[in-house]
């Protein structure tokens, strides 16, 4: 099949996937947040499906990477009746309709996208840890027609691996998936994954405050100087912010207006986070533990057991299914992470902090004014309200720092100015998030909303 | 939230449009100093704009990863016409390459070679257990590169102390 069908095919073929099975926990929401989390969800589960063609010895060629995507869309049909409702349910909902104060959002958007797109489909792969991992393995899994390709067997290879060839397999599949329809040296997925996380931020964001005031985060998050250069560029650091935010805003959802379908929903996001990112399940089993009071006080404490309990084993499930089943059974060798484990001491947790907090959270020109600003409506929202924000989203915020200072503590190979920089990538969407969802921020939106009805009527 | 449809043009759309425009034309344009936005947006974006004629009159994937790799490719290209089916050839240590090389040095790492030209007879300087098996190595001058052989006219011990002394 030519690229140019290729990629619609597969795409649609994901968006079918992850909606079903989205349908399927009962979430309902916004077509565009339902859209746009259907595709990432489709992505996630056919790469699974993929991997498992390898497990079981199937080739991977383009025929079964064709094949496992419809064989993914089959696996839904018995699904089709939550499918179905989900879809009546987005009919129901009235067309948003857009303001004229969009318009200039939309265009500059729709540049900056075309942008997007057009570097990742144009250049070459370039970041030293894809070309020497995730591009490396994914060029002669397309040649050898299995992961456990010469990039693991070759004598010039021999103890030269290191760690990149054995990252957490999700960007390295898509890779392969979209070698596999003849993108062979590109990145093109990354800037798909990258427009529809943004779009999907600019809907979230109109969710909670007043579409000008979503418009003005929005331009902050999408002209974010660091986060920018990485929407055209292969890594893992941008699609495992992208799964953990999407989880990350399902909980909180969820949680806030105790809404069971969005919790479950959100496992498969963090289950998705963990095929995406080692340090991941570190991240969840801190947020999920730091947040537990919160969904026992929504759910009442067996179901929120129950919740807690799902979300951390299918990401334990996910991350065990490449770190130790396939390390073990399949790969003939082993990745020095072992080697890169110290021992967890205050005073290097100390070091990690003062250097993350001086050589990347406070610098402008990595963040543009967002943590500025967010220490700034924080301050001034306790001032008004005597209150902070939402306190499930800020503690997800807290737990993903935490678990970034813990991983750069304990992993030598974690270095603060590159690895923990990256590892920023899931805070700033939910910072942008958690500045709309505070209470200073909503009233002023609720005021500008009223103003704007009062003088148009 | 409100939900209430207001009117898709009226007065207040008009404000709120322009205070849209302005908060965008700040954040890219330079009024403000050492503006972070506009820096970014100025090397990631109008940056490729202004070239993307020129840029996308360039088809050859090869030109492409040259734009992006410079000498690591000409030099991973150079090892791959000049190597011989019976060469094992020792890659020299990174700090070698970077006193001949204005761009950073990546070829020297097997996994970089490999993804530039493909799996070649090569053996990482790195490799201690197979180093001894090489019989072909990199000799680098200002704006030269030569693969040496024993018995050509480069002293390889030389060399080796070369290396081992750029450490």
């Amino acid at each position: 099949m030519p690229s140019e069908f290729g990629l619609p095919f597969v795409l649609l073929m994901h968006l079918i996937m992850g909606g079903s099975v989205l349908g399927a926990l009962g979430l309902r929401t916004t077509k565009t947040i339902t859209a746009i989390l259907s595709v990432f969800a489709g992505m996630f589960i056919h790469s699974m499906l993929f991997f498992g063609c390898d497990l079981v010895g199937v080739p991977l060629t383009a025929t079964s990477m064709f094949r496992s995507a419809i064989l993914g869309v089959l696996c839904t049909l018995p699904m089709w009746k939550t499918t179905r409702d989900l879809v009546r349910h987005l009919r129901t909902i009235p067309p948003r309709g857009i303001g004229l104060y969009d318009i200039p959002v939309i265009g500059f958007s729709g540049y900056i996208f075309y942008m997007i797109m057009w570097a990742s489909f144009y250049w070459p792969v370039t970041p030293f840890d894809a070309m020497a991992g995730i591009d490396l393995v994914a060029t002669y899994t397309v040649v050898d027609h299995t992961i456990v390709n010469q990039v693991f067997t070759h004598p010039s290879l021999q103890g030269q691996l290191s760690n990149q060839p054995f990252y957490a397999p999700f960007t390295m599949l898509m890779q392969v998936i979209m070698k596999l329809i003849g993108f062979t040296h590109n990145q093109v997925w990354v800037g798909i994954v990258a427009v529809l996380f943004s779009i999907f931020m600019w809907a979230a964001l109109r969710q909670l405050v007043h579409p000008t005031v979503a418009s003005v985060l929005y331009l902050l998050f999408l002209l974010t100087p660091e986060m920018f250069g990485y929407t055209y560029l292969l890594q893992t650091d941008y699609v495992n912010a992208v799964f953990i935010v999407c989880g990350v805003y399902l909980f909180w959802n969820g949680a806030e207006r105790s809404i069971a379908p969005m919790i479950w929903s959100s496992a498969v996001f963090f289950a998705a986070a963990a095929w995406s990112r080692t340090e991941a399940p570190l991240l969840i089993v801190l947020g999920c533990g730091l947040t537990f009071m919160r969904l026992k006080n929504a759910f009442g404490s067996v179901k929120a057991m129950r919740m807690v309990a799902t979300i951390i084993g299918v990401s334990f499930i996910t991350f065990a299914l490449w770190h130790v089943l396939f390390f073990n059974v399949y790969l003939p060798v082993r990745p020095s992470s072992a080697d890169q484990l110290v021992g967890f001491s205050f005073g290097r947790f100390w070091d990690v902090i003062v250097l993350t907090c001086t050589n990347v959270v406070l610098r402008v020109d990595l963040w543009g004014i967002i943590v500025w600003l967010f220490g700034a409506v924080m301050f001034a929202n306790v001032v008004a309200y005597r209150r902070t924000f939402s306190v499930i989203l800020s503690t997800w915020i807290a737990a993903v720092m935490l678990g970034l200072w813990l991983a750069g503590t304990i992993f030598s190979a974690a270095i603060v100015e590159q690895t923990l920089r990256r590892g920023m990538f899931k805070v700033v969407p939910l910072l942008v998030l958690a500045i709309a969802a505070s209470q200073l921020v909503t009233s002023a939106s609720s005021k500008i909303a009223a103003w704007e009805l009062r003088r148009s009527s | 939230m409100n939900t209430e449809r207001p009117a898709f043009f009226s007065v207040p759309a008009v404000y709120l449009t322009a205070a849209v425009v302005f908060i965008l034309l700040l954040l890219l344009g330079p009024a403000i100093n050492d503006n972070p936005y506009a820096q970014s947006y100025e090397s990631r974006v109008e940056l490729y704009r202004s070239k993307l004629d020129s840029l996308n009159k360039i088809r050859s994937i090869r030109e492409r990863i040259f734009m992006r790799q410079m000498a690591n490719l000409s030099v991973a290209e150079y090892i791959d016409s000049k190597l011989r089916p019976t060469d094992t050839l020792l890659l020299p240590p990174q700090a070698y390459a970077k006193r001949y090389m204005e761009t950073a040095v990546t070829w020297t790492d097997p996994r970089i070679l490999t993804w530039l030209i493909g799996f070649r007879n090569v053996v990482a300087w790195t490799d201690t257990a197979r180093r001894k098996h090489a019989n072909a190595f990199i000799a680098l001058e200002p704006s030269s590169i030569w693969i040496t052989r024993p018995g050509g006219q480069t002293n390889i011990d030389s060399l080796i102390h070369e290396y081992e002394w750029s450490r």
